[in-house]
């Protein structure tokens, strides 16, 4: 029994944004996956809630006449594992995703809600910060473009002003075509858990040369990040054993992992060296076209 | 022949499409009692201002800990002791003043619903005066520390102590090598399925409780006992329960539940803890400290051993020492010594979660203490680890000394033959020696001994119901308690066997009623097989009596030349039919000349017991960068004598091989520098899940042992005792680092092995 003052269940997007303007304290709910989860422990209880569940502009997966692939943030994680889309053009994405939370939560989370939720332990939004994608945001009358590691304000907290939603998730062609990639979740058990840290490596290659690399991680910071001084020095450098075993350590000071109750910031670094390498040889050992035990 | 064929559960269809009946399915309309749990963890409620949340629409009642009976109970679902001196510790009233666990029941809501419940909990106010929280034995135990329970200086619940043969002098002799080391366990939860949920209702002056527990009548006494009722006056249904694993075994909630019930006048109040209440707030196995020190001589044979046991109790004292106790002693067991023995068991209070009964009662942490030590002793002797078991094992001459307790049957030395062939041992020891690299493989083993019920410590009585219908099928009534482990199921196989009939012939009953139900303990100690299957075979025979008696009336054919077989009256000299059983059975419902309702009720009082057996045997393969530990292959072998049913049985020794896994390498329950349980939900609480399983194998040996109703001993939680040393010892082998500390989770291994690495470039 959830404890719930109002729930308004909106049909459109422009419903949707009315709503919110009406009641700007309202929380807006998708798959519900963590508000109902917060319910229980008491977080916004008694409160009033906007669900854009059943909004259809909000679903779907598509590719565009200039091949950027557009992700709607009310598509679930089962829905993106079974797309062919993404399956063909971005399959490093299905690893990101394939162990989030139980196949039930996978049935019913979205996206978008993995991203505007503004967890730094997120799977998703590493992957999405590796191809660069774009997050779109309308408000009454009102559209703009962000790409999604600049949409993060703080944890919890998105760029998102009274009335305005996510109603898009673009990854241009340009910065998935000829790349691969690979996500690691290393949690403590192998299904059903949270990112300890997550690590997420898409490159592209050139002979046996890092043409480009990006780097980016999933609760190695207050939010979801990209290596971005590691990156810088790998590009241009030879694939080898050594640089799987090193680009990990040129990660640290990109970084700023905590102790917490999970575990201690000691293993969180030592994560932080030993998973990038890993990821990034899964990577380039894929032959793109299916989705590698995450391990 | 009915037993030792894997025919399904009886329950199997209702379970599987939905239509057993569990607690909270029993409940319909009813007014919800919901708990305050304290904030602090040691301390005392001054005062709780409930002004702003009586007014909460929907709110009944608020009882708070100024206005509880002062009556303290003990919570333990033991047999009631009637020596003065054993009674359980009477350490708690319903609510408590007196705050010694961060969650300890303050105050309860009774309302209209849940939300209105978990409003007016928001709204309660509490001062409290605060102490320092007591989070280690060592803290509990000095000077310092407050005092938790009258009465028990340095927060010791008790100390005991076992000498075998003459330790002191045979210490002394200079021809041992001494090995001493520390290992300890960490403190896990049961984690069933169903949490702790009852509702309670008057019927009259008689209160009624409808819960989910192992122990009905041991319930009625104790909530007799808490409320002060005469026991007549409680009356305790059991339905099917969702899984206990011994934190079933304990009263929790039920005489909150009936009092609260009792207050209003006898509305149906339902009290259901939430997961959270229930890491919080139940029980726990209990954590252990260990510390060895054992003398081998130079032909590999113990000739002293030493064991200090420092056991975390927690709040309240529960099952407290007997846990303790039981670890002493089952650790004095599985080895012997040529010299003397000696054990000192310590078992204290602190602000930490309650343990109490967990599948497997102190035996996990005994087990796990000795398979480390023997596994280093046989390391630093350069003897290979089962060869060094097998020199020193418990034998089937072993006798408790003092205690009517002896081995009657062991297929301990099969159990070790069959694991080392199974998982290719000698091999496989040989070829991950000395390796280097990031993935590491190797192979263990661990053994384990287990009593089959609580005699001589304890009572041991069972009773049994066989009514005989119409038609020559038999209602089964058993005291004891099916709780998901499949008792019902070997019930009614024991029961065909033992009247002679086919198993679907037999109907049991499976909800237990106080009114109706024969008396009997309850499920735990792996008991009810073996004690509950000598009441079915007894009482089988008073039934196949009568019912030749009644032959012998209306046939004319002498009793004695009866047998019953498959349903039939036959001559047992040359198996000619005598009668048909459900001619006979209608004739001796309606005969206007003889009819009879033909029953037989029986108990036993059992003063015996037995051994079981088992050992594991698991490669694994460790990754030293992660800390991940990958069971490539397990398996169990058990003794545990004939098996009734080798499906059910096998899903059981499945199920304590997950838990066991969980013990090893993930669970433990965390508490922060409040005392607070800091990670009790399914999500930090972790326990494998179906992703983390390897595939289970198991073997049994089927030995008869001669003083089990059907040749058969425990097996329920001796499943789940050897496999966590197995895989520590295996860790050990394929790394070279030694565990002593529970669980080998992940952080824990990376961050040793990284140091080792380093050490080794």
């Amino acid at each position: 029994m959830y404890d719930l003052n109002s729930i308004y269940i909106a049909k459109t997007i422009d419903d949707a944004i009315g709503a919110m303007i009406a009641a700007p304290d309202a929380t807006l709910i998708c798959g519900g996956t963590d508000i109902l989860v917060g319910l229980r422990d008491g977080v916004k209880v008694g409160g009033d809630f906007i669900s854009i569940k059943d909004i259809e502009e909000l679903k779907g997966i598509y590719i565009d006449k200039d091949k950027n692939i557009h992700i709607k943030p009310g598509t679930t994680f089962n829905e993106i594992l079974s797309s062919d889309i993404i399956k063909q053009h971005v399959p490093c994405l299905l690893s990101a995703v394939i162990d989030i939370g139980g196949s039930q939560i996978r049935n019913i989370g979205t996206i978008g809600g993995n991203i505007c939720n503004g967890f730094t332990t997120a799977d998703a939004p590493p992957m999405l910060l590796g191809l660069n994608a774009i997050a779109c945001i309308t408000g009454k009358g009102t559209y703009r473009q962000k790409p999604v590691e600049y949409f993060y304000v703080k944890p919890e907290v998105m760029d998102l002003q009274t009335g305005e939603l996510l109603t898009d998730i673009i990854i241009k062609h340009e910065d998935y075509s000829g790349y691969v990639g690979h996500y690691i979740k290393f949690s403590l058990r192998d299904a059903m858990d949270i990112a300890i840290i997550g690590c997420s490596v898409v490159c592209k290659t050139d002979g046996d040369v890092l043409q480009d690399i990006r780097i980016s991680f999933a609760a190695a910071g207050p939010l979801p990040m990209r290596a971005r001084s590691a990156e810088k020095q790998l590009i241009g450098v030879k694939i080898n054993v050594e640089l799987f075993e090193t680009m990990g350590k040129l990660c640290l000071p990109d970084v700023s992992v905590i102790t917490d109750k999970r575990v201690s910031k000691e293993f969180r670094e030592h994560l932080v060296e030993v998973l990038p390498g890993r990821a990034c040889k899964q990577a380039l050992s894929k032959s793109n076209d299916k989705v590698v035990d995450a391990r | 022949m009915s037993v030792g064929k894997g025919i399904h559960r009886v329950d199997a269809r209702g379970k599987v499409t939905g239509t057993a009946d569990y607690t909270d399915d029993l409940c319909g309309k009813a007014l919800v009692a919901k708990v305050l749990h304290a904030t602090i963890a040691n301390g005392k409620v001054l005062s709780i201002d409930t002004s702003e949340a009586s007014k909460i629409k929907g709110v009944v009642k608020i009882l708070t800990c100024f206005e509880v009976p002062d009556i303290r109970f003990g919570t333990a679902g033991h047999p009631f002791v009637l020596e003065a001196g054993h009674k359980d510790v009477e350490d708690r009233k319903l609510l408590n003043e007196r705050v010694r666990l961060y969650g300890d029941e303050i105050a309860a809501v009774v309302a209209v619903d849940e939300v209105a419940a978990k409003r007016a909990l928001k709204a309660i106010k509490v001062e409290y005066e605060e102490y320092e929280p007591i989070l280690t034995s060592q803290q509990a135990m000095s000077d310092k520390a407050t005092q938790l329970h009258e009465g028990y200086e340095k927060n010791i619940l008790k100390y005991s102590e076992q000498n075998e043969g003459d330790y002191d002098s045979a210490v002394k002799r200079d021809d041992l090598t001494i090995f001493e080391e520390t290992v300890s366990t960490q403190r896990v939860q049961h984690a069933h399925l169903e949490n702790s949920t009852s509702f309670a209702y008057m019927e009259g002056e008689r209160i009624v409780i409808v819960a989910s527990t192992q122990i009905p009548h041991i319930m009625r006494r104790i909530v007799g006992q808490a409320l002060g009722l005469p026991w007549g006056r409680v009356r305790i249904i059991k339905p099917y329960l969702g899984g206990g694993f011994g934190n079933k075994q304990d009263i929790l909630y039920e005489p909150l539940n009936a009092y609260l019930s009792m207050i209003l006048g006898g509305r149906k109040v339902k009290l259901e803890l939430t997961r959270e209440e229930t890491f919080m707030c139940t029980r726990s196995r209990h954590a252990m400290e260990f510390k060895l020190k054992t003398g081998v001589d130079k032909d590999g044979r113990l000739v002293t051993r030493y064991i200090e046991i420092i056991s975390s109790q927690g709040a309240y004292a529960s099952h407290g020492h007997t846990v303790t106790g039981n670890c002493l002693t089952n650790y004095s067991q599985i080895y012997s010594q040529t010299g003397g023995f000696k054990g000192q068991a310590y078992t204290v209070y602190s602000n930490l979660g309650v343990g109490g009964a967990m599948r497997a009662y102190g035996v996990p942490q005994a087990a796990f203490a000795s398979e480390v030590h023997m596994e280093t002793i046989a390391d630093k002797m350069g003897i290979d680890p089962i060869e060094f078991r097998m020199k020193n094992m418990m034998t089937s001459d072993y006798k408790m000394p003092g205690k009517d307790l002896q081995c009657h049957s062991t297929g301990l030395l099969e159990c070790l033959q069959q694991g080392k062939k199974y998982i290719d041992w000698d091999k496989k020891r040989a070829l991950y020696k000395n390796q280097t690299g990031i993935l590491r493989r190797g192979v263990g083993c661990a053994i384990f001994c287990y009593k089959t019920g609580v005699y001589p410590f304890g009572l041991e009585i069972s009773g049994c119901r066989m009514t005989l219908n119409q038609d020559g099928s038999v209602q089964l009534q058993m005291g004891a308690t099916e709780i998901g482990q499949g008792a019902d199921t070997v019930f009614t196989q024991m029961a065909a066997q033992a009247i002679g009939l086919h198993t679907s012939r037999v109907n049991i009953v499976s909800t237990q009623d106080t009114d109706v139900t024969p008396f009997d303990l309850g499920a735990f100690a792996s008991r009810q097989t073996y004690i509950a299957g000598k009441a079915i075979k007894q009482t089988a025979g008073i039934l196949r009596d009568k019912i030749f008696a009644y032959a012998e009336k209306m046939l004319g054919v002498p009793a004695e030349k009866m047998d019953l077989k498959d349903g039939d009256v036959i001559n047992k000299e040359n198996g000619e039919l005598i009668a048909d059983l459900t001619v006979l059975a209608t004739d001796a419902f309606y005969s206007l000349e003889n009819a009879m309702h033909l029953s037989a009720e029986s108990t036993v009082n059992v003063k015996q017991n037995t051994f079981s057996f088992g050992a594991t045997f698991v490669e694994v393969e460790v990754d030293m960068e992660l800390g991940r530990v990958d069971i490539i292959d397990i398996i169990n072998v058990h003794d545990s004598g004939k098996i009734i049913n080798p499906a059910t049985a096998q899903s059981q020794v499945h199920g304590g091989m997950h838990m066991s896994q969980g013990y090893a390498i993930m669970e433990q329950m965390k508490y922060n520098e409040r005392g607070q349980l800091i990670n009790g939900n399914f999500l930090d609480y972790k326990m494998p899940t179906a992703v983390d399983t390897p595939e289970w194998s198991n073997a049994f040996v089927d030995i008869d042992d001669p003083t089990g109703p059907f040749g058969n001993k425990s097996l329920g939680e001796p499943t789940t005792v050897a496999p966590a040393p197995a895989i520590r010892n295996a860790v050990f082998h394929a790394t070279g680092v030694a565990f002593n500390s529970l669980p080998l989770d992940r952080e824990k291994l990376a961050l040793t092995f990284k140091k080792q690495l380093k050490g080794d470039a």
